[in-house]
């Protein structure tokens, strides 16, 4: 029968060191395992830092893609995530769809239609500079800065 | 420059009238540092790597402890926390850990009598299930043999954290022996 508190009551419990003893060199290997670590997590995060940089700098450059039709006329998505597909191209007629938001430049023809399709909106105009937005509230935007549309 | 100097080789002025080298405080300490390792771990494998990380660490932590009782104070305040740290990672493995569980039997003094080396065997045992703050202030106080004083310094605790930690930590130990029926 053991009583810890009657034990106890005589003193510590008479337990001895584990410690081999061994020399401080292999504390020297630590410290130099440690700073071989520390070096290789300092360039780790460094990358990592300049990963991140690159990324950034890679998101936030102006984004210019744009769509040249065969009269001229010119559009410039606003956003990486926004998307034209030309659906007509022809003589008397262009029609495209929109997803997300453009501007446009409009050569002028009273022949030719340009037509740009946004959800349910249809823009259609002759010779204009404009600018179609679709909103995140589901309506869609049309700026105009010169002509009519 | 750091009071401390990775020099190895005995240095020429006398030991006293130069700053303390690791090799110096090493010679000194680790004995002091390896036996607290010890008593609050009880594995042998974990007291290698807590004394040699307490003095990795000495190399950055001590700049100007001159008094050699500050230094053994700092010395088994690092240990403490590295041993804390020690045990809660054991805690957290032991789920996935598939050794057998330890062997106490080396841990006992040579001179100890049987009941003693059963007693600190179960001890042991039992200061596996505890949490290990709990462990640590109970070992530091009836292992190691400190003042409840010395205990909730060494635990970086007040008097009355360190008492109440102790208090739960023998009271655990007390049930479980005697559901071991020792």
């Amino acid at each position: 029968m053991i009583d810890l508190d009657d034990r106890l009551a005589r003193g510590p419990l008479r337990v001895r060191s584990l410690w081999s003893g061994a020399s401080v060199e292999s504390v020297l290997r630590r410290v130099a395992r440690r700073r071989r670590v520390a070096f290789v997590l300092d360039v780790a995060a460094a990358c990592a830092c300049g990963a991140l940089l690159v990324v950034a700098l890679w998101r936030a450059r102006p984004f210019a893609a744009s769509t040249v039709f065969s009269d001229g006329s010119i559009a410039e998505l606003s956003t990486r995530d926004s998307h034209l597909r030309v659906e007509q191209d022809g003589a008397d007629r262009t029609v495209s769809r929109l997803t997300g938001g453009a501007r446009f430049q409009v050569t002028r023809n009273p022949r030719r239609t340009f037509e740009v399709r946004a959800g349910d909106v249809r823009v259609r105009v002759l010779g204009t500079i404009f600018s179609v937005e679709q909103l995140a509230s589901g309506q869609t935007q049309v700026l105009v800065e010169r002509g009519r549309v | 420059m750091s009071s401390l100097r990775l020099v190895l080789s005995a240095e020429e002025a006398p030991r006293e009238k130069r700053e303390p080298t690791l090799a110096d405080l090493y010679a000194d300490y680790a004995k002091y540092v390896g036996a607290v390792a010890s008593r609050l771990l009880g594995r042998e494998g974990e007291v290698e790597d807590v004394v040699q990380d307490v003095f990795a660490l000495a190399l950055q932590g001590l700049r100007r402890r001159d008094d050699a009782r500050e230094i053994k104070a700092w010395l088994a305040k690092v240990t403490v926390r590295r041993c804390v740290r020690q045990l809660r990672l054991r805690r957290f493995w032991q789920f996935v850990d598939a050794t057998p569980q330890p062997s106490y039997d080396r841990l006992v003094e040579p001179s100890a009598g049987p009941a003693e080396r059963y007693l600190v065997g179960e001890v042991y045992r039992a200061l596996d299930r505890l949490p290990a703050r709990e462990r640590v202030a109970w070992t530091l106080r009836h292992v190691e043999g400190e003042s409840l004083e010395e205990t909730a310094a060494l635990c970086g605790c007040s008097l009355a954290t360190a008492k109440r930690r102790i208090a739960a930590a023998h009271e655990k130990l007390r049930r479980w022996l005697e559901g071991r029926g020792g």
